[in-house]
């Protein structure tokens, strides 16, 4: 196997070479410096210029090291909630910055002044098809997250990666990852598997009441995110209603039964977007697959999946059910190298590098575009913070 | 015939970058694109309706939007209807004003809205006129939503 | 054409609700490809009588908030109140299918009309409140007349069609296990939302 050796006896997670590895690194370092840095010209500020220089390093050696290592999955779990924290920095500051206050008015509704985000999608589309309006209160081109840019991102990285989203791009799933992450043991080993199916109910309720009341239901009632983004001013009891509501849901969803169950509990039960997305793995070209001759049926994907897509009947057939975000961790806990990455139509013999590789690439490259700016500009609030003692 | 599939599945595959890549380098391009292709704007319960007449008074003008009753079919039996008084540094203390917001020709109700503290009155003369529902301060003006019932339903 | 659309997006859950009770009857009365469309073309005839009754039903409820105009907040809050609870207890409680098997006097009657047992089913399921029902309550409702109501709910139930027709070939039955749960699970969610919604509106009347 040229240029590609075992990590570890019988682990089967193929490795490369240095000099391979930089084969394929040095393209993506071209294109992360271009992605990360919009295009635009080198920084003049020198702590934003010292900033966009460590994110890219911090990016390209993770390449590097999952190109040469042969592990995908802690390497992009750090990259991943670095963006979740950064997407959060960046955007409260440049929230405070422009309106005073993370609140948003009822000026910010009709102005149309309310950046769109991927999770009102699914709520949007059917109203979208039959009224021909957006029911979200943002602007439909030329601004911060516009509801074009952000169906645009939503539909090339579908096309590309399906739901693979959930797990390099999306910029709210770090946060619930990173506190999943936290602990050795989990305190809560097993759930009912019918929980599973929540994000699904969640997605239909979700979708036809938006229908119905022309409004984006999971952006006003459910969704938890708001509790680190921005949120309506309580300026009436409904409106405190939904507040307790939100913070409640993100408490329990994504800080404490990450906690508990090292698992992903806000992605993997409850997420309405997540369940939509999980209809798109069916069109793009990669999947995670299985070998039954090498699996020993330990169990230990099933245990660890952080979003409860691996059972003990999958594993026998050798898949993953259709909510995999090819995260990478059961290839990466395998101890008899039984799961891997596949690309569709080949056969299970079929090269592991070439389908590890050509997923990597666009997923990796995505997750630097969208996520390069969020942390660069996060940690420049910070290092401002250090020397100037305000992050503005 | 039978690598077939092999070779579609890593030509779908490959096309993954040059995908990422056009997303992101044509970003502004695509979404004006898709926007225009699909037609579709924001919805009026956010945004107001379009304008559907401007009145002059001089410094200022108050523009009256269409009444807004979307439904997901057809129409609501009650709505909005809303105004929008601009510029914000040109408007006197106290804005008086007749409306007539169907453009019927006849008075609906008449406005009074204090632009310093931001609190208005109506008063309405057609019974289709509920009352008020909410005064915003914009960034350049004042946006008054009266709450209306639908003629048609 | 927007009844249709309606129907075409959320028939995937009306199968959630046909499903469990129309797969066992196909794959217990099964006799062939052609006994298995005739049974399923009964269930679709009970379901439309289902349907049409409801779009009689949205209608007169229309109607009666449209006439009632003082009350028509209460009218509209009690009615959210009751389809949320009967939505709450569906996703609560497993359905119960009619067995054909009990009662002699039952047997007797199914004998002379064998098509009485797939045509009620449908029945039953067409009059039941599933989520997608809510939201084509919602709309015929707004229809200022009777024939206006019933044709969106005929335009409706030739979309949502579309999904159940495919079960005379009875395959893949373990999907519907989960289809059967994301519905029910779905009911409880939407049950709770209109339950707010009902309560609140009722505290206004009442308050006022």
């Amino acid at each position: 196997m040229n240029g590609e050796t075992r990590a570890r006896a019988g682990s089967g997670v193929p490795r490369m070479g240095v000099l391979k590895s930089l084969l394929f690194g040095l393209p993506m370092m071209l294109l992360t410096a271009l992605l990360i840095t919009g295009g635009q010209a080198v920084p003049k500020d020198p702590l934003l210029l010292v900033s966009v220089a460590l994110t890219w390093v911090f990016f390209n050696v993770s390449f590097f090291r999952m190109l040469t290592t042969g592990r995908t999955f802690a390497l992009r779990s750090t990259l991943f909630i670095a963006m979740a924290v950064g997407f959060v920095i960046t955007f409260t500051t440049a929230l405070v910055s422009a309106r005073g206050s993370l609140a948003l008015s009822g000026a910010d509704v009709i102005q149309g002044k309310t950046p769109f985000c991927h999770l009102v999608i699914p709520a949007v589309i059917l109203p979208g098809i039959i009224t021909r309006t957006i029911v979200f209160p943002g602007s439909l081109v030329g601004t911060f997250a516009s509801i074009g840019s952000m169906f645009v991102i939503w539909i090339g990285a579908t096309l590309a990666l399906g739901k693979a989203w959930c797990s390099w791009i999306c910029f709210f799933g770090g946060l619930d990852e990173g506190f999943s992450r936290i602990g050795r043991k989990p305190r809560i080993r097993s759930i009912s598997r019918a929980w599973t199916y929540l994000p699904f109910a969640v997605l239909v309720a979700v979708v036809l009441i938006s229908a119905v009341s022309l409004s984006p239901f999971y952006c006003e009632w459910l969704c938890p995110f708001k509790s680190v983004t921005e949120f309506p001013a309580v300026t009436s009891s409904l409106v405190l209603v939904q507040t307790v509501i939100f913070v409640a849901l993100f408490l329990a969803l994504v800080v404490v039964l990450p906690l508990l169950m090292k698992r992903r509990a806000q992605c993997g039960l409850f997420c309405p977007f997540g369940a939509f997305q999980s209809f798109a793995n069916g069109i793009t070209a990669f999947d995670i697959r299985i070998d039954p001759g090498a699996c020993t049926e330990c169990g230990l994907c099933v245990r660890t999946c952080p979003t409860f897509s691996l059972t003990e009947e999958s594993v026998k057939a050798g898949k993953t059910l259709i909510t995999c975000t090819r995260c990478g961790k059961c290839i990466d806990v395998c101890p008899a190298g039984a799961a891997s990455y596949h690309v569709k139509g080949t056969g299970p013999g079929a090269s592991r590098t070439a389908a590890r590789v050509l997923f990597l690439m666009p997923a990796f490259l995505f997750l630097s575009a969208f996520g390069g700016g969020m942390i660069s500009t996060a940690l420049w609030r910070l290092l401002k913070l250090a020397t100037t003692g305000s992050m503005f | 015939m039978r690598r077939l599939p092999a070779v579609l599945g890593y030509a779908l595959a490959a096309l993954a970058l040059p995908i990422v890549l056009a997303t992101f380098v044509g970003l502004s391009s695509w979404e004006t694109a898709l926007v225009r292709a699909t037609g579709v704007r924001v919805s009026p319960w956010f945004t107001g309706g379009e304008v559907a007449a401007t009145v002059s008074h001089g410094p200022y003008e108050t523009r009256i939007h269409e009444p807004v009753f979307q439904a997901l079919f057809g129409e609501r039996r009650e709505g909005f209807v809303q105004l929008v008084v601009a510029p914000a540094d040109s408007l006197p203390e106290v804005v008086d004003e007749a409306v007539d917001y169907d453009l019927d020709g006849s008075v609906d109700f008449r406005l009074r809205l204090d632009t310093a503290t931001d609190s208005a009155e109506i008063d309405a003369t057609d019974p289709r006129v509920i009352g008020l529902q909410s005064v915003t301060r914009l960034d350049d003006g004042v946006a008054v939503r009266v709450a209306v019932r639908n003629a048609r339903r | 054409m927007q009844a249709l659309l309606l129907g075409l997006a959320s028939g995937v859950t009306c199968l959630a609700y046909c499903a469990p009770v129309l797969v066992p009857l196909v794959l217990g009365e099964s006799r062939g490809a052609a006994r298995s469309f005739g049974l399923v073309g009964q269930f679709l005839l009970g379901r439309l009588a289902g349907y049409l009754l409801f779009g009689f039903a949205a209608w007169a409820t229309g109607r009666l908030v449209a006439t009632a105009d003082v009350h028509g907040g209460l009218a509209f809050g009690v009615t959210y109140v009751v389809l949320a609870v009967l939505l709450i207890l569906y996703g609560v409680l497993r359905p119960r299918r009619v067995c054909a098997g009990g009662g002699e006097r039952t047997r007797r009657f199914l004998a002379r009309w064998p098509a009485a047992l797939p045509a009620g089913l449908g029945f039953l399921t067409g009059v039941n409140i599933c989520p997608p029902f809510l939201l084509a309550f919602a709309g015929a409702a707004g229809s200022s007349s009777v024939w206006g109501s019933l044709l969106f709910f005929l335009l409706f139930f030739v979309g949502t069609s579309v999904y159940v027709l495919p079960v005379a070939f009875a395959g893949a039955f373990s999907r519907f296990h989960a289809a059967s749960l994301v519905g029910r699970l779905a009911a409880v969610c939407i049950g709770l939302y209109y339950l707010y919604v009902g309560v609140m509106l009722v505290a206004t009347e009442v308050a006022l």
